[in-house]
């Protein structure tokens, strides 16, 4: 079956499967006069199956919670007159998006979210792009062994990622902090004060950069040998081909996966909720999606829950549509 | 700047001067002939060396567990971080017989929401995939970018609604709960979608076609063959995601006999209300619940998948 | 907060569904045959007197199971009542019970009442009584101890304070010893023990008259308590360890830090976490404002609630009442290291406990708090305050927020969220 199109044609989609399937995608669908035969209704008929679970699962896990999510954020409370005071549930309108939108605490959330994303995202990209650069050289000493104990801490679960580096960074009995003192360096509490950004960054980069390295790793992979091998014979040296060659070549993935660790970057809430327990720096709303959790698990409040994750929801869709509409000027531009 | 090339030149007669010295220098690769032998030299010593700190970096938690996981609570808080202990037997008899010996049970549990979600998924994501990469299709797009936008909600604002609505169905309490879940996640399909576009060609489907070939046979004897690595992939990442999901779990199941071991170390770590936090057995737990996601990756090291993750092949 | 019709959207939700999912219908009915209640409870040690129950009843088996920490608890259970999937029973902190009522979920146990009224003080059934009727079965008490390092103490030649101002010379002494010692570790996250705190000095944060819930947290009571512990933390005085966290438990398995103030149930948590100090522990009363009027404030405790749903009403006030009112319950209870709610396990001649052998001042001092403990209204948003004491206390011993700050907000969260 494999014959040399079909290599080449799946060598193709390698190399751009992180460029941006994405906008291919949106030609492939906004522009179908390429030269594909049409299909026949039992082609689509064909089609729609294929598609209906992902669709029902669809409709059943997200399409119905949202719309309840949106019912609920319309809702409020009221102390009843009933005895005790029971609560009866009255409707508020936009009261509840207005109570979060002036609640300072929220903004403070929100600004504590984009100091994290703003310092997390490119030091994660840049320290993926380091590692895959490096492991992709040649004579390289246990490269199969470096590249797993990178990836291993994607595999493990926040909670256990809180409770090691809980653990680390007690200065009366962490290794690194011993080490330290060893060679005369005191290193500051980072569970406390300002720094516990510090604390948490550290522990989502330890669990995220094996994802996105064994990704550009991978994209690296699919760089054709004999590029690299007319630029060793030109005299290129190994740092001038990662500059020249291999960058350019990754960036694509990059973007791809720097999107995502956006996306991830401003849904945090499991590390900093799991560390929260160990230090008083870290509050109830130090993220926003802390808020909500503290709101529909600890207060039973779930009609706060529902309004101020709509609005996290409508601002990650807002600045999603704004990056894309900017790449797509950008590249509009450079047509 | 002047200073530091002169320090090069140094390097540089120094590794010449050795390089005299020790002439079999193990390389597989034939040397390009005019690569500088500085160069040559950093190549391979320091990309190593900032890699080693890098592995160092990354297992350096794990390590510290193997030897927490040894010591007594007191041992704990009072010994060298990189010493054994005398309690790991003890601390695994604690761990094993902690709430009724729950724990192999929980951990049975993780490995059934890992296994049947990452299987679900895959295969959910699979015929998507396929299906959107390779058919037109009236409504193609909006399907498209509904599905897509998904990645863009937090699970936990639709954790609650989706609890709610499960108790209505009675399914809340089961392992359906967190199997339907996690079954559908947009970043499968997307990936799925991404592996279909480069592995699947067009033209060999209208060739099946013409062929005669049914829709559905060609997608069962062409279409999921080619896509075999990429899948693998995809259940590899549903498989973590999965083994690593908290709060689905800990809000549909409400029996402990149906908790994976995330929300019972969330558990066994935050019991509040007066009561100790079990250190010792908690970080048995962490070492017990690493150990599987060890082998699953060495395992999918061995056959070389992790290469496949962003779908690109050699 | 609590609300009992949501369901009502889910089903709009549903009828969306209706083509392509159908739903189960409750099958939960009471019938002759044997029953299995749902017990949610994070308790220690509970499951074992549950299964003294179930060897002996084959008839009405209990399940006991922790879906939630102590804290999150009641938000398990009211959302899994909301969704019909709720408990039997639960175990709630006295805290907690005002949140259970206003949200109109649980069970009056007023056809037991003679029996509770004989098993328990007045006081303790007036912690969960409410409008009169009762809501609960008390299972264990926490009456505030001063618990410390007697070997510590005792080569350090100090003594444990009576009165507050004696607690922070105490401490300026113990900052002076080698080793960066501290009398006392204060942390955030204990805002029971805050609330206590200021309950001791007589505050009073909620109260309900004329139908109505008030709120005053805001008070010159409570702040002259913030007050003495701001000085404590800017002074450097006490330590502000999460509790909890290896750090806080490190230094206190180090004996950096001397003391803690701890529920009556102490010697068990304190013996699990610092198993290598048996024998090395003792407690006194905890310090006074006014020595002359001695009022301690409970750290924990709590009571088992019946939810209204449950269709096995009988079976699981037969249960409750055996685990704690009974006379064989309180003993069970004491057995596994409880300090009982009921007389009867407080009059019991107990053995010290094990992480204090030689002390048999133990459970008599823990006798003699419980006869101080304050009498005190709880709010039906207590967990709302609480986090936001832990917030608030939070952010002023890091330092973002001022001290002043601290109850003023809390307040203004709380009165917020009681008005909905």
């Amino acid at each position: 079956m494999t014959t040399p199109t079909i290599e080449k044609s799946r060598a193709r989609g390698g190399a751009s499967a992180g460029t941006g399937g994405d906008r291919k995608g949106n030609d492939m669908t906004t522009a179908p006069s390429t030269k594909r035969v049409s299909l026949t209704r039992p082609h689509h008929l064909f089609a729609w199956v294929l598609i209906a679970p992902a669709i029902v699962l669809f409709v059943f896990v997200f399409i119905i919670p949202i719309i309840y999510s949106g019912g609920l954020s319309l809702m409020g409370t009221a102390a009843g007159s009933s005895a005790y005071g029971v609560r009866e549930e009255v409707f508020v309108g936009l009261g509840n998006y207005a109570k979060v939108l002036q609640d300072p605490t929220f903004w403070t959330s929100l600004g504590n979210l984009v100091v994290y994303a703003a310092f997390l995202v490119p030091i994660m990209m840049l320290t993926s792009m380091l590692l895959a650069l490096l492991l992709d050289l040649p004579r390289i000493g246990l490269r199969a062994f470096n590249r797993m104990a990178i990836f291993l801490p994607y595999g493990v679960p926040s909670v256990i990622a809180a409770l090691m580096w809980g653990f680390l960074y007690v200065p009366e009995i962490s290794p690194i902090y011993q080490l330290g003192e060893a060679f005369g360096l005191q290193f500051p509490t980072l569970l406390r004060g300002d720094l516990v950004m510090t604390a948490i960054i550290n522990v989502v980069l330890w669990g995220g950069i094996g994802f996105n390295t064994i990704i550009l790793y991978t994209s690296l992979q699919s760089l054709p040998k004999e590029q690299i091998d007319a630029a060793r014979i030109d005299g290129c040296n190994e740092p001038r081909i990662a500059w020249y060659i291999k960058l350019p070549h990754i960036v694509p993935a990059t973007i791809l996966t720097g999107l995502f660790s956006v996306i991830g970057a401003l849904q945090v809430y499991s590390e900093p909720q799991m560390l929260s327990s160990l230090t008083p720096a870290i509050s109830s709303t130090y993220f926003p999606l802390m808020r909500v959790y503290r709101d529909a698990f600890a207060h039973d409040d779930l009609n706060s829950a529902s309004a101020a994750s709509i609005i996290l929801a409508l601002a990650t869709v807002l600045l999603s549509l704004l990056v894309l509409g900017g790449q797509r000027l950008a590249a509009r531009r450079n047509a | 700047m002047s200073t530091t090339s002169r320090t090069e030149e140094r390097v540089h007669e120094d590794r010449l001067a050795r390089e005299r010295l020790v002439r079999s220098d193990g390389d597989r690769r034939p040397t390009p002939k005019r690569s500088t032998p500085l160069v040559h030299k950093l190549g391979g010593i320091l990309p190593t060396i900032v890699l080693l700190i890098a592995v160092v970096y990354f297992l350096l938690p794990m390590v510290w567990v193997l030897f927490a996981a040894t010591k007594s609570t007191g041992e704990l808080f009072s010994t060298s971080a990189f010493s054994f202990g005398s309690s790991l037997v003890d601390n695994m008899v604690a761990l094993f017989e902690y709430e009724n010996g729950s724990f192999s049970r929980w951990l049975g549990n993780s490995f059934i929401y890992s296994i049947g979600g990452a299987l679900l998924s895959t295969a959910v994501s699979a015929a998507a995939g396929y299906a959107l990469a390779l058919y037109q299709f009236p409504g193609k797009k909006a399907v498209m970018v509904g599905l897509l936008a998904g990645v863009l909600l937090p699970t936990i604002t639709l954790a609650i609604p989706q609890y709610m609505l499960f108790a209505q169905l009675n399914i809340t309490n089961t392992y359906w709960a967190v199997l339907i879940p996690i079954s559908i996640t947009p970043f499968g399909i997307y990936l799925s979608y991404v592996f279909a576009r480069g592995s699947v060609p067009q033209e060999l489907l209208e060739a099946a076609r013409v062929d005669g070939s049914n829709e559905g046979r060609t997608f069962v004897s062409i279409g999921l063959p080619l896509l075999f690595p990429g899948l693998v992939t995809v259940f590899l990442l549903q498989f973590i995601g999965a083994w690593n999901n908290f709060l689905l779990p800990y809000i549909m199941q409400s029996k402990s006999e149906l908790s994976p071991i995330t929300v019972a170390m969330f558990l066994m770590l935050n019991r509040g209300g007066s009561e100790p936090v079990l250190y010792s057995v908690a970080i048995a737990g962490a070492l017990v619940a690493v150990i599987p996601v060890v082998i699953f990756v060495l395992v999918l090291q061995r056959f070389g998948r992790l290469d496949l993750i962003s779908g690109s092949l050699k | 907060m609590a609300s009992r019709v949501r369901p009502a959207i889910a089903t709009v939700g549903i009828l969306a569904l209706a083509l392509t999912a159908c739903s189960g219908s409750g099958s939960d009915e009471a019938t002759d045959g044997p029953v299995t209640l749902e017990f949610w409870a994070w308790g220690s040690n509970i499951d074992k007197r549950v299964e003294v129950w179930n060897t002996a009843n084959p008839d009405i088996q209990v399940n006991i199971s922790a879906p939630a920490s102590g804290a999150d608890m009641p938000v398990r259970v009211l959302s899994a009542v909301r969704a019909g999937d709720g408990p039997d029973i639960a175990q709630a902190e006295y805290t907690q019970m005002p949140t259970y009522v206003s949200a109109g979920v649980l069970a009056p146990l007023d056809s037991d009442r003679k029996t509770l009224e004989s098993a328990y003080s007045p006081t303790v059934l007036e912690t969960v009584s409410f409008d009169d009727s009762i809501y609960g079965v008390p299972q264990d008490l926490g009456p505030a101890l001063f618990v410390y390092r007697n070997d510590l103490f005792a080569q350090y030649g100090l003594t444990p304070a009576a009165t507050w101002d004696d607690f922070r010379a105490l401490a300026e002494q113990v900052r002076t010893l080698d080793g960066n010692r501290y009398l006392f570790n204060f942390s955030s996250i204990d805002a029971d023990q805050f609330m206590g705190l200021a309950l001791q000095n007589g505050a009073e944060w909620w109260d309900y008259s004329d139908e109505k819930w008030g709120v005053d947290i805001d008070s010159a009571q409570t702040q002259e308590v913030l007050d003495f512990w701001q000085g404590m933390v800017e002074d450097d005085l006490v330590s502000t360890y999460q509790t909890g966290s290896p750090e806080q438990i490190e230094a206190t398995a180090s004996g950096r830090v001397l003391g803690t103030i701890a529920g009556a149930w102490a010697p068990g948590p304190l013996l699990n976490q610092y198993p290598d100090t048996v024998g090395l522990w003792s407690a006194s009363q905890i310090p006074q404002w006014d020595t002359a009027d001695p009022r301690v404030f409970a750290r924990g405790g709590s009571a088992n609630v019946i939810l209204k749903e449950s269709p096995h009403y009988e079976q699981a006030l037969e249960f409750i009442t055996w685990l704690n009112a009974s006379d064989e319950g309180a003993e069970g209870l004491v057995e596994v290291n409880k300090f009982t709610g009921a007389l009867h396990g407080q009059e019991i001649d107990r053995t010290p406990p094990e992480l204090m052998p030689e002390d048999t001042e133990y459970w008599p001092s823990a006798t003699e708090a419980a006869s101080k403990l304050v009498s005190v209204q709880w709010g039906p948003n207590t967990q709302v305050a609480f986090t936001a004491i832990t917030d608030e206390l939070g952010n002023a011993i890091e330092g973002t927020s001022p001290w002043a700050d601290v109850l003023p907000k809390v307040q203004d969260i709380v009165q917020k969220d009681l008005a909905g």
